[in-house]
């Protein structure tokens, strides 16, 4: 027969409370708190791979539009103004090409020269240094042919610049002094990192490239080659 | 028949306490549907984003090696945009020939000035002339004034003799 406390009844059902709340808080908390994990961890993963995604689409747009530059420049700019503009302001001193371009204008417009000198200026290393060759010469002539004389030069290539002119009058005609300046800068090929964009070049520095593919260019001749001969063999008749 | 209730009436397990017991286990049933649709929700952002960081990953690689493959143009475009800064800053000093034919278009104009001896540079300019008579001196000097590339005109000697007429030596800087 089974007989039952009353307080041992009391006792097993507070137990059972106690069990039945246990359990179901325990869960509770439980899931609250991997809840809490999943969030917290899920979340910042999800914040890292965007700002990855972000860092990525910003570095394709940068490529992006570096390449569309790059392949629009090499079909209408590079193409123009490639040769010109390293012609117009070489990398090494274009002494002799300017003083030769200076020397066929003069005989161009029947200038007389009396005496010139180069000086021809330092070695320069420094890409952002532009170094300078100084041509001076004495000529005589009209103020005419003088002054379109000094208008062609600044229309040839390689640029020059009429750094310093004096004249004094003799007899209808001019005994001009002339110093010239041209122009020479190395350019180090010093590429840009991949992800830095390019600089672009303006609008101003476009209608510069323009001038410069506008200056006249230089004439060069190929003079023939003087040979090969055929040449006897000097050892045949031993 | 009747209900027999063989506890005692203080050890019955409450209404409220029953209700409670009930509604916590729906509660943890819904926090359990919740826990695992957000499980679910993150993963599938995070496949998704991986998803996307690949294929953004490939056309990064895609466009560096087609932008290798132009970093000739890249060499040349960097040149030419050089080229016309530095350019620029020379075109910049061409001033001499301009000035030269400035005073040559002042000479034309009044005429019978003839200039002895010029000296031009580019923010520098000497002149010595003789002008034989008063009304070409005044002409000379007013449109000697005009010039626009010098800020001061000083006119350091100025004789008159009855043979030559007037002789002047003007500074411009």
């Amino acid at each position: 027969m089974l007989t039952v406390k009353k307080n041992d009844l009391g006792a097993n059902l507070s137990n059972l409370r106690a069990n039945s709340s246990f359990v179901p808080s325990l869960y509770f908390l439980t899931i609250i708190v991997l809840l809490g994990i999943v969030l917290k961890v899920g979340i910042s993963k999800i914040n890292e791979q965007k700002r990855t995604l972000a860092d990525i689409k910003s570095r394709i747009s940068i490529l992006a539009d570096k390449e569309k530059t790059l392949s629009q420049a090499k079909n209408d700019m590079i193409g123009i103004f490639y040769n010109p503009a390293s012609i117009a302001l070489p990398t090494e001193n274009p002494a002799l090409v300017s003083f030769s371009e200076a020397r066929s204008l003069l005989n161009l417009y029947l200038l007389p020269i009396d005496e010139y000198s180069i000086n021809v200026g330092g070695d320069v290393q420094d890409q952002t240094v532009v170094g300078t060759t100084q041509l001076q010469f004495t000529i005589f002539g009209k103020m005419d042919q003088v002054l379109a004389f000094l208008k062609d030069l600044e229309k040839n290539s390689p640029l020059t610049v009429v750094n310093k002119l004096s004249f004094s009058n003799q007899k209808d005609l001019l005994n001009v002094e002339i110093s010239i300046n041209s122009f020479f800068s190395p350019f180090v090929a010093s590429k840009t990192a991949v992800d830095l964009p390019l600089q672009k070049i303006t609008e101003s520095e476009k209608s510069v490239l323009m001038d410069l593919g506008n200056l006249k260019q230089p004439t060069f001749s190929n003079p023939s080659p003087n040979g090969p001969f055929n040449r006897e063999n000097p050892f045949s008749s031993l | 028949m009747a209900e027999i209730n063989l506890y005692p009436e203080k050890q019955r397990q409450s209404i409220s306490w029953y209700k409670f017991s009930q509604s916590f286990k729906t509660i943890n049933f819904v926090i359990t549907v919740i826990f695992f649709v957000t499980a679910l929700i993150i993963v599938a952002f995070i496949i998704l984003n991986q998803n996307a960081i690949n294929q953004a990953k490939a056309e990064e690689d895609d466009y560096r090696s087609r932008l290798k493959a132009l970093s000739g143009v890249e060499y040349q475009y960097m040149f030419i945009k050089d080229r016309a800064a530095k350019a620029d800053e020379i075109l910049k000093a061409r001033k001499v020939v301009k000035n030269l034919e400035d005073i040559n278009s002042i000479m034309q104009k009044v005429g019978d000035v003839n200039l002895t001896e010029v000296q031009l540079e580019k923010n520098k300019l000497s002149i010595t002339a003789t002008v034989p008579a008063f009304s070409s001196l005044k002409t000379f000097i007013s449109e000697i004034k005009s010039l626009e590339s010098y800020q001061k005109v000083m006119i350091d000697s100025l004789s008159f003799s009855p043979d030559k007429g007037y002789s002047l030596q003007i500074n411009f800087q």
